[in-house]
């Protein structure tokens, strides 16, 4: 791989900056909706989280076009989890990061410059990020109710929101949301950085 | 001894693969031990200039480069793009970015550990520039909290860490208050007095002079004028401006040519009446913290220029945002035209030029900036047009704000302003970092809106904006108002002497 | 007295932790998170201990009064009080090894042979999260200004747009600032491909085992 397909130190810079806004964005939007939302719907944050990060990252995905962005992105993104005490998440970032560039992986180098692809490559990863969340909540969680003794069933029923059946179905949720995301972020992303000519 | 050559262009061009700034046919000797002063208009291509000095060029700026660029002999593709930095160590304008550690210590150390150099040896070098620059105390702090003074002493001892030949520099004093802008000098002749080449892009040229062997002048991508120390000198204000230059000396007397022909223009505003009055007022940057000024007190007349001064931290960015309206004021009242006027209401009558527009700007187009707010006012558009019109920005209307060069995208945040019709417009150092040339343009834009009955707050350290635009010089420091004068040619070297006090 | 762990002993610590608390009973919770004070204040952290533990105690508090009220209402508030109660020990130590210096973490991860470019993510990362508030908190100013920002509720009706004009210069600003970095960073030999050294010494110290061995032994009392 020559200087134009392999990823280079300003590539690695722009990638650490554009995760830090990346996880900003989704914690702000995180901690706005958790109280709103509630435990129950608390898997479909992540949705929405993706909706407003799609931006950020079709940005730094269109300024970098290279294999590994996106992987890179999500290890970094994992890392910061993890030295926060959440290494769990790394796994499902690292998962996500991989599945998000499997989704890029076939062609000759100019996918990486195709919005569709992309955001379809980050509704996949998406998807992960948000069964990430969920499944940490439930594995943390999931001493709840037997440390209760008397199960309620509202509390049975929160309990579940996490049960596999829920996931799914936020995962699908957050799939879409990114895809919808990616169309809001299409829209900025020619509106403004083509207009201007930082982005080609 | 032969004297060596350390930098030898011959017929060099250079275009960016994507820009249209370039190089024609420039050629440069400078020889060991000299210290070479760049200058010239924006998009003359110093920048550019330097960058071949460092490698960024053609490694990390792509392009076509034709013609010779060698460094010490050796061709600059010789080299490898990474090892640039062992002989040419660069100071870069903004701190903001040139930074990539968090910490002094680290920073200086940074290039050291990249090249592995031994750690004792490191540590070594790092302590003997932290004595030399007196920044011992400061090693372990965050980089985010020092002083631009000390931000600008951290990278000059990070690019001496490699002990290089050879120092490039962009604008180093840009964010400099006059102090600090003595301390670099001091640094600079430190280099000097020990045979280090020295080649420096700059439009502020006063504090260079007593350096400088050579002085070289760019205009379009060539070099087109060189001067010694004593041929610069010898230029008349006239030609001075012609140049676009900045003036040499900081000038005591009244043949500053910005100050006479400051003079001509400036009528006796004290006349005008009250507009903007600050009575008893306890300024603070946020509700509970503690108050940064107490107890001030200050009369603005309308269609005033008045200049905004004092070391970096006195409060004059927290007056500011408090007068616009963005912070409240704990005690005391502002009166705008002898009515109190609260914070929030505020905010509509005032408006803030920052020091980067690149904040300030949010649309698509240049049109669209000025219409954003003002969607159901009927004549907005006739109002853009004639602003757009007046401020040369009319062919631009349908161009990205993000696309405009630098002049520019402050020229649209003025713009922005005016339309909302404001009372005041405070400006936060709208000349850092500009030549000669767009220096006096800012100063026409700020003398005409004064002429239209806008009352200007401009906040600078820049000794020549002052004396050529305002009327006032308000001084902040340790918590007061320290003073309070009038600017006109008997208290030039008055206001001279206060802007160089500095901490 | 001050004891200064090896990064690389933090991180074994949090990471260690975050398993044990998924694990442990939740009546055993308390001991680790009693280690984990312990651990802190040996470090010389005293303030921080002492919130976290006031905290853990309302918490625990919490905890009892929710159960005997049974409502239905409550029971997110419960379940949230939960989490918080089995995850305190593990902020604990996320706050231990986040006061440790950046550059120091980065020598250390480099030590565990992360591939270089993460570790350049990884240090702008860092390095980035203060820059990236202020950043927002100026451009937060002008929105203010020019009346366009998420502090005016008028704004909260058009969100997408509001949101447009909070993220846009936002992100031109940061395609910049990485572009100067880049710039810097390679002008000062990032890219040289021999080894890289380190002014900070990562190395075990007879504390980071004594540490170790402490807390495996707490483990196996609770397990």
């Amino acid at each position: 791989m020559n200087k134009a397909t392999r990823l280079q130190t300003k590539d690695y810079i722009l990638i650490g900056i554009f995760s830090i806004l990346i996880y900003a964005v989704n914690a702000i939007v995180g901690s706005i909706l958790t109280p709103v939302i509630g435990a129950a719907a608390m898997p479909l944050i992540a949705g929405f989280c993706l909706f407003f990060s799609a931006i950020v990252y079709l940005v730094m995905a269109m300024k970098v076009s290279k294999r590994g962005a996106l992987l890179v992105q999500s290890i970094v993104n994992g890392l910061v989890y993890t030295l926060m005490g959440v290494p769990l998440m790394l796994v499902f970032f690292a998962l996500a990061g991989l599945f998000g560039e499997a989704v890029l992986f076939r062609g000759a180098g100019t996918q990486y410059r195709r919005l569709t692809r992309q955001s379809l490559a980050y509704a996949v990863y998406g998807c992960f990020y948000g069964m990430g969340t969920s499944v940490t909540i439930y594995v943390y969680g999931s001493g709840y109710l037997s440390g209760m003794f008397d199960a309620d069933t509202l509390d049975r029923m929160l309990y579940f929101a996490y049960s596999p059946a829920w996931i799914a179905a936020s995962l699908l949720f957050a799939f879409g949301m990114t895809l919808l995301g990616s169309g809001f972020a299409s829209r900025l992303l020619n509106k403004h950085f083509i207009k201007a000519g930082v982005i080609r | 001894m032969d004297i060596q050559t350390i930098i030898e262009l011959k017929n060099v061009s250079f275009q960016y693969n994507d820009s249209y700034e370039q190089l024609s046919g420039v050629d440069l000797s400078v020889a060991e031990g000299e210290c070479v002063v760049i200058t010239g208009p924006s998009g003359s291509g110093k920048t550019t200039l330097t960058r071949m000095l460092n490698g960024l060029i053609p490694n990390f700026y792509e392009g076509k480069l034709t013609g010779s660029v060698r460094l010490k002999g050796r061709d600059i593709h010789e080299i490898e793009p990474w090892s640039f930095g062992r002989t040419s160590g660069s100071v870069f304008q903004d701190s903001r970015s040139q930074f990539f550690t968090s910490v002094v210590a680290d920073e200086i150390a940074f290039s050291g550990e990249n090249y592995g150099l031994n750690p004792s040896l490191i540590l070594e070098r790092v302590s003997a520039l932290a004595e030399e620059f007196r920044i011992t105390e400061l090693l372990s702090r965050g980089l985010h909290g020092l002083s631009s003074g000390e931000k600008q002493k951290t990278a000059f001892a990070s690019a001496r860490l490699t002990d290089p030949e050879l120092f490039v520099m962009d604008e180093p004093s840009a964010n400099l208050d006059m102090a600090a802008t003595r301390e670099l000098a001091g640094m600079l002749s430190a280099l000097k007095a020990r045979g280090k080449t020295i080649v420096i892009a700059e439009h502020r040229l006063y504090y260079l002079l007593p350096l400088a062997d050579r002085i070289i002048y760019m205009d379009g991508g060539q070099i087109t004028t060189e001067w010694t120390r004593a041929g610069l000198l010898a230029l008349t204000s006239r030609e001075l401006d012609a140049y676009g230059l900045r003036s040499l000396v900081v000038s005591e007397g009244t043949d500053n040519f910005t100050v006479r022909q400051a003079e001509q223009v400036r009528r006796n505003r004290q006349q005008n009446p009250e507009h903007i009055a600050v009575q008893h007022a306890n300024i603070a940057p946020g509700r509970f913290k503690r108050a940064v000024l107490e107890d001030q007190s200050f009369v603005l007349n309308r269609g005033e220029i008045a200049a905004l001064t004092g070391p970096n931290g006195a409060g004059k960015t927290t007056l500011a945002r408090t007068l616009c309206g963005l912070l409240r004021e704990q005690e005391g009242v502002i009166r705008i035209n002898g009515e109190p006027c609260k914070a929030n209401k505020r905010l509509r009558k005032m408006w803030f030029v920052m020091q980067d527009s690149d904040y300030q700007l949010f649309s698509d187009s240049v049109r669209n900036e000025l219409l954003m707010t003002h969607e159901d006012e009927p004549d907005a558009a006739r109002q853009a047009e004639r602003l757009l019109k007046e401020l040369d920005l009319w062919e631009y209307r349908e161009h990205h704000p993000a696309s405009l060069s630098g002049g520019q995208k402050q020229r649209l945040t003025f713009a922005v302003g005016l339309m909302n019709r404001p009372d005041m417009i405070i400006l936060d150092e709208p000349t850092s970092g500009l030549d000669g040339r767009n220096m006096r343009r800012v100063i026409k834009l700020i003398r005409e809106m004064a002429e239209s009955g806008v009352t200007v707050l401009v906040i600078t350290h820049d000794y020549e904006l002052v004396c050529g635009a305002c009327d006032r010089l308000l001084l902040l420091d340790d918590g007061k108002l320290q003073a309070d004068l009038a600017v006109n040619s008997a208290t030039v070297p008055e206001v001279i002497r206060l802007m160089q006090a500095g901490k | 007295m001050r004891v200064v762990f090896d990064p690389r002993t933090q991180l074994l610590v949090v990471l260690v932790t975050s398993v044990a608390v998924f694990w442990a009973g939740m009546d055993k919770v308390w001991m680790v998170t009693l280690f984990m004070a312990a651990y802190l204040l040996v470090q010389g952290i005293y303030v921080p201990v002492l919130k976290y533990l006031i905290l853990a105690a309302l918490l625990l508090g919490l905890q009892e009064l929710l159960n005997r009220g049974g409502s239905g209402a409550l029971s997110s508030l419960r379940f949230l009080n939960y989490l918080g109660l089995r995850f305190m020990p593990v902020m604990m130590g996320a706050g231990s090894l986040g006061r440790v210096p950046s550059g120091k973490l980065i020598s250390a991860l480099a030590t565990l042979r992360l591939p270089r470019g993460l570790l350049i993510s990884l240090a702008v990362c860092f390095r980035f999260m203060p820059v990236i508030r202020l950043e927002h908190e100026a451009i937060q100013v002008s929105a203010r200004l020019r009346g366009v920002s998420f502090t005016s509720p008028v704004n909260w009706l058009r969100p997408l747009r509001t949101y447009e004009y909070t993220i846009m210069p936002l992100l031109m600003r940061s395609m910049k600032i990485s572009d100067e970095l880049a710039a810097s960073a390679t002008v000062k030999g990032i890219d040289d491909p021999g080894p890289k050294t380190s002014i900070h010494r990562i190395a075990f110290g007879l504390q980071d085992y004594l540490v170790l061995a402490a807390y495996a032994c707490l483990l196996a009392a609770v397990f």
